[in-house]
Protein backbone atom coordinates (compact mmCIF):
# COMPACT_ATOMS: atom_id res chain seq x y z
CA UNK A 1 0.00 0.00 0.00
CA UNK A 2 2.30 2.95 -1.31
CA UNK A 3 1.33 6.41 -0.52
CA UNK A 4 0.55 7.04 -3.87
CA UNK A 5 -2.22 4.47 -3.54
CA UNK A 6 -3.45 6.12 0.00
CA UNK A 7 -3.48 9.28 -1.71
CA UNK A 8 -5.49 7.92 -4.99
CA UNK A 9 -7.93 6.36 -2.98
CA UNK A 10 -8.46 9.22 -0.36
CA UNK A 11 -8.97 11.83 -3.34
CA UNK A 12 -11.33 8.84 -5.25
CA UNK A 13 -13.33 9.07 -1.85
CA UNK A 14 -13.43 12.98 -1.52
CA UNK A 15 -14.80 12.89 -5.38
CA UNK A 16 -17.66 10.81 -4.60
CA UNK A 17 -18.56 12.04 -1.52
CA UNK A 18 -18.93 15.63 -3.40
CA UNK A 19 -20.51 14.86 -6.11
CA UNK A 20 -22.57 12.97 -4.09
CA UNK A 21 -23.75 15.83 -1.78
CA UNK A 22 -23.82 18.08 -5.22
CA UNK A 23 -26.31 16.24 -6.84
CA UNK A 24 -27.95 15.45 -3.80
CA UNK A 25 -28.09 18.09 -1.71
CA UNK A 26 -31.24 19.99 -1.04
CA UNK A 27 -29.69 23.37 -0.70
CA UNK A 28 -28.30 24.28 -4.08
CA UNK A 29 -26.03 26.78 -2.59
CA UNK A 30 -24.27 24.00 -0.80
CA UNK A 31 -23.96 21.79 -3.67
CA UNK A 32 -22.35 24.73 -5.77
CA UNK A 33 -19.78 24.85 -3.25
CA UNK A 34 -19.55 20.95 -2.76
CA UNK A 35 -19.11 20.74 -6.52
CA UNK A 36 -16.02 23.57 -6.07
CA UNK A 37 -14.19 20.84 -3.51
CA UNK A 38 -15.12 18.21 -6.30
CA UNK A 39 -13.33 20.10 -8.88
CA UNK A 40 -10.57 20.71 -6.36
CA UNK A 41 -9.69 17.32 -5.57
CA UNK A 42 -10.04 16.50 -9.29
CA UNK A 43 -7.51 18.72 -9.90
CA UNK A 44 -5.91 16.20 -7.43
CA UNK A 45 -6.08 13.17 -9.18
CA UNK A 46 -4.64 15.16 -11.92
CA UNK A 47 -1.81 16.15 -10.20
CA UNK A 48 -1.29 12.19 -9.49
CA UNK A 49 -1.61 11.17 -12.88
CA UNK A 50 1.21 13.00 -13.93
CA UNK A 51 -1.12 15.85 -15.37
CA UNK A 52 0.19 18.79 -14.02
CA UNK A 53 -0.28 21.15 -16.84
CA UNK A 54 -4.41 20.06 -16.76
CA UNK A 55 -4.44 20.32 -13.44
CA UNK A 56 -3.87 23.86 -13.12
CA UNK A 57 -6.08 24.46 -15.75
CA UNK A 58 -8.28 22.70 -14.35
CA UNK A 59 -8.16 24.93 -10.90
CA UNK A 60 -8.09 28.30 -13.08
CA UNK A 61 -10.79 27.17 -15.28
CA UNK A 62 -12.90 25.75 -13.69
CA UNK A 63 -12.66 26.05 -9.51
CA UNK A 64 -11.84 29.69 -10.63
CA UNK A 65 -14.22 30.57 -13.42
CA UNK A 66 -16.96 27.96 -13.46
CA UNK A 67 -17.45 27.95 -9.71
CA UNK A 68 -18.00 31.36 -9.98
CA UNK A 69 -20.15 31.18 -12.80
CA UNK A 70 -22.75 29.21 -11.54
CA UNK A 71 -22.96 31.22 -7.73
CA UNK A 72 -23.77 34.19 -9.63
CA UNK A 73 -26.29 32.38 -11.43
CA UNK A 74 -27.98 31.05 -8.73
CA UNK A 75 -27.92 34.07 -6.82
CA UNK A 76 -29.56 36.31 -9.71
CA UNK A 77 -32.09 33.20 -10.57
CA UNK A 78 -33.02 31.95 -6.85
CA UNK A 79 -35.01 33.91 -4.54
CA UNK A 80 -33.20 33.77 -0.98
CA UNK A 81 -36.04 32.10 0.48
CA UNK A 82 -36.28 29.49 -2.06
CA UNK A 83 -32.74 27.83 -2.63
CA UNK A 84 -33.61 25.50 0.44
CA UNK A 85 -37.26 24.48 -1.04
CA UNK A 86 -37.90 20.83 -2.60
CA UNK A 87 -34.73 20.15 -5.49
CA UNK A 88 -35.61 16.65 -5.89
CA UNK A 89 -38.17 15.43 -8.33
CA UNK A 90 -40.63 12.90 -8.17
CA UNK A 91 -38.53 10.13 -10.31
CA UNK A 92 -35.82 9.44 -7.94
CA UNK A 93 -36.18 6.15 -7.42
CA UNK A 94 -36.23 4.94 -11.20
CA UNK A 95 -33.55 7.21 -11.86
CA UNK A 96 -31.52 5.73 -8.69
CA UNK A 97 -31.90 2.38 -11.11
CA UNK A 98 -30.97 3.33 -14.07
CA UNK A 99 -28.13 4.91 -12.74
CA UNK A 100 -26.91 1.64 -10.75
CA UNK A 101 -27.65 -0.11 -14.57
CA UNK A 102 -25.41 2.24 -15.88
CA UNK A 103 -22.78 2.31 -13.25
CA UNK A 104 -22.82 -1.64 -13.13
CA UNK A 105 -22.62 -1.68 -17.08
CA UNK A 106 -19.77 0.44 -17.13
CA UNK A 107 -17.76 -1.09 -14.64
CA UNK A 108 -17.82 -4.57 -15.78
CA UNK A 109 -17.37 -3.51 -19.26
CA UNK A 110 -14.08 -1.50 -18.41
CA UNK A 111 -12.92 -4.92 -16.44
CA UNK A 112 -13.17 -7.13 -18.86
CA UNK A 113 -12.42 -4.84 -21.54
CA UNK A 114 -8.99 -3.22 -19.94
CA UNK A 115 -6.08 -4.58 -18.59
CA UNK A 116 -4.70 -3.59 -15.46
CA UNK A 117 -2.24 -1.63 -16.86
CA UNK A 118 0.36 0.35 -14.17
CA UNK A 119 3.06 3.13 -14.62
CA UNK A 120 5.23 4.85 -12.83
CA UNK A 121 5.24 8.43 -11.91
CA UNK A 122 7.88 10.59 -14.19
CA UNK A 123 8.62 13.68 -12.52
CA UNK A 124 8.36 15.23 -15.60
CA UNK A 125 6.78 18.91 -16.24
CA UNK A 126 4.42 18.73 -19.42
CA UNK A 127 3.87 22.38 -20.06
CA UNK A 128 6.46 22.42 -22.79
CA UNK A 129 5.27 19.31 -24.77
CA UNK A 130 1.56 20.46 -24.37
CA UNK A 131 2.25 23.87 -25.79
CA UNK A 132 4.67 22.13 -28.32
CA UNK A 133 1.71 19.80 -29.51
CA UNK A 134 -1.06 22.89 -29.17
CA UNK A 135 0.76 24.80 -31.60
CA UNK A 136 1.96 22.07 -34.16
CA UNK A 137 0.00 19.46 -33.74
CA UNK A 138 -3.45 20.40 -32.74
CA UNK A 139 -3.17 23.64 -33.89
CA UNK A 140 -6.58 23.78 -35.80
CA UNK A 141 -8.35 22.47 -32.66
CA UNK A 142 -6.53 25.08 -30.41
CA UNK A 143 -7.51 28.15 -33.35
CA UNK A 144 -11.17 26.52 -33.49
CA UNK A 145 -11.66 26.39 -29.77
CA UNK A 146 -10.42 30.53 -30.05
CA UNK A 147 -13.05 31.16 -31.84
CA UNK A 148 -15.59 29.01 -30.00
CA UNK A 149 -14.98 30.76 -27.05
CA UNK A 150 -15.36 34.25 -28.83
CA UNK A 151 -19.06 33.05 -30.17
CA UNK A 152 -20.00 31.82 -26.82
CA UNK A 153 -19.18 35.13 -25.06
CA UNK A 154 -20.89 37.17 -27.41
CA UNK A 155 -24.14 34.41 -27.26
CA UNK A 156 -23.90 34.90 -23.83
CA UNK A 157 -23.89 38.76 -23.51
CA UNK A 158 -26.57 38.97 -25.76
CA UNK A 159 -28.77 36.64 -24.83
CA UNK A 160 -28.29 37.80 -21.03
CA UNK A 161 -29.09 41.56 -21.06
CA UNK A 162 -31.85 43.44 -20.45
CA UNK A 163 -34.33 44.37 -23.07
CA UNK A 164 -34.28 47.46 -24.71
CA UNK A 165 -38.28 48.86 -23.83
CA UNK B 1 0.63 1.22 -7.52
CA UNK B 2 -2.89 2.25 -8.98
CA UNK B 3 -3.75 0.50 -11.81
CA UNK B 4 -5.68 1.59 -14.86
CA UNK B 5 -8.63 -0.14 -13.84
CA UNK B 6 -8.98 1.61 -10.78
CA UNK B 7 -9.32 4.93 -12.56
CA UNK B 8 -11.18 4.15 -15.12
CA UNK B 9 -14.11 2.51 -12.37
CA UNK B 10 -13.86 6.17 -10.31
CA UNK B 11 -14.75 7.88 -13.79
CA UNK B 12 -17.74 5.01 -14.58
CA UNK B 13 -19.33 5.68 -10.67
CA UNK B 14 -18.22 9.55 -11.15
CA UNK B 15 -20.06 9.47 -14.71
CA UNK B 16 -23.47 7.57 -13.25
CA UNK B 17 -23.88 10.12 -10.55
CA UNK B 18 -23.47 12.85 -12.76
CA UNK B 19 -26.25 11.39 -14.20
CA UNK B 20 -28.40 10.54 -11.91
CA UNK B 21 -28.01 14.73 -11.28
CA UNK B 22 -29.22 15.02 -14.45
CA UNK B 23 -32.31 13.07 -14.09
CA UNK B 24 -33.34 14.21 -10.82
CA UNK B 25 -32.43 17.52 -10.34
CA UNK B 26 -35.37 19.85 -10.83
CA UNK B 27 -33.09 22.97 -10.70
CA UNK B 28 -32.03 24.45 -13.82
CA UNK B 29 -28.69 24.97 -12.63
CA UNK B 30 -28.24 22.16 -10.24
CA UNK B 31 -28.76 20.23 -13.57
CA UNK B 32 -25.47 22.21 -15.23
CA UNK B 33 -23.67 21.23 -12.50
CA UNK B 34 -24.22 17.82 -13.35
CA UNK B 35 -23.29 17.73 -16.37
CA UNK B 36 -20.30 19.26 -15.43
CA UNK B 37 -19.60 16.19 -13.17
CA UNK B 38 -20.08 13.95 -16.59
CA UNK B 39 -17.95 16.26 -18.01
CA UNK B 40 -15.29 16.04 -15.25
CA UNK B 41 -15.43 12.42 -14.97
CA UNK B 42 -15.09 12.26 -19.18
CA UNK B 43 -11.62 13.95 -18.58
CA UNK B 44 -10.22 11.96 -15.70
CA UNK B 45 -10.93 9.01 -18.18
CA UNK B 46 -8.85 10.83 -21.02
CA UNK B 47 -6.26 11.90 -18.56
CA UNK B 48 -5.70 8.25 -16.60
CA UNK B 49 -5.11 6.44 -20.78
CA UNK B 50 -2.31 9.57 -21.24
CA UNK B 51 -0.87 8.21 -17.80
CA UNK B 52 -0.97 4.76 -18.31
CA UNK B 53 -0.12 4.44 -21.90
CA UNK B 54 2.69 6.48 -22.75
CA UNK B 55 3.14 5.14 -26.24
CA UNK B 56 -0.30 7.98 -26.52
CA UNK B 57 2.42 11.10 -25.70
CA UNK B 58 0.15 13.11 -24.18
CA UNK B 59 -2.71 13.42 -26.56
CA UNK B 60 -5.29 12.47 -23.48
CA UNK B 61 -3.88 15.43 -21.70
CA UNK B 62 -4.33 17.87 -24.65
CA UNK B 63 -8.07 16.71 -25.25
CA UNK B 64 -8.53 17.16 -21.70
CA UNK B 65 -7.50 20.78 -21.61
CA UNK B 66 -9.87 21.13 -24.94
CA UNK B 67 -12.94 19.76 -22.75
CA UNK B 68 -11.96 22.09 -20.36
CA UNK B 69 -12.35 25.19 -22.16
CA UNK B 70 -15.29 23.95 -24.58
CA UNK B 71 -17.65 23.12 -20.79
CA UNK B 72 -16.46 26.95 -19.83
CA UNK B 73 -18.29 27.75 -22.98
CA UNK B 74 -20.86 25.85 -22.26
CA UNK B 75 -21.51 26.78 -18.59
CA UNK B 76 -21.72 30.31 -19.73
CA UNK B 77 -24.14 30.45 -22.53
CA UNK B 78 -25.74 27.61 -20.43
CA UNK B 79 -26.21 29.68 -17.51
CA UNK B 80 -27.26 33.17 -20.19
CA UNK B 81 -30.21 30.59 -21.23
CA UNK B 82 -31.07 30.46 -17.54
CA UNK B 83 -31.15 33.89 -17.00
CA UNK B 84 -33.13 34.63 -20.01
CA UNK B 85 -35.44 32.43 -18.96
CA UNK B 86 -35.51 32.87 -15.21
CA UNK B 87 -36.60 36.94 -16.69
CA UNK B 88 -39.73 35.61 -18.52
CA UNK B 89 -41.05 32.77 -16.35
CA UNK B 90 -39.50 33.93 -13.32
CA UNK B 91 -38.69 30.34 -12.51
CA UNK B 92 -35.99 27.79 -13.60
CA UNK B 93 -37.95 24.56 -12.27
CA UNK B 94 -37.38 22.34 -14.67
CA UNK B 95 -40.83 20.95 -14.32
CA UNK B 96 -42.18 24.63 -14.81
CA UNK B 97 -40.72 24.96 -17.73
CA UNK B 98 -43.13 23.12 -19.91
CA UNK B 99 -44.64 25.39 -22.88
CA UNK B 100 -43.63 23.60 -25.53
CA UNK B 101 -45.75 20.92 -24.03
CA UNK B 102 -48.74 19.36 -26.20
Amino acid sequence: MTIEMVIFFVLAGVTIATSVAAVAGKNLFHSALSFGLFLLAQAGLYFILTADFVAITQIFVYVGGVVVLIVFGIMLTSRIAEVGLEQISEQREVSLVATLALAVVLVVVLNQAIAPLTATITKKATTHLIGRNLLSNYVLPFEVVAVLLLVAMVAAIVMAREEAS
Amino acid sequence: MINLTQVLTLSAILFSIGVYGVLTRRNAVGILISIEIMLNAANLNFVAFAHFIPQALLTGQIFAIFVIAVAAAEVTVGLALVLAVYRHMETIDAQKINIMKG
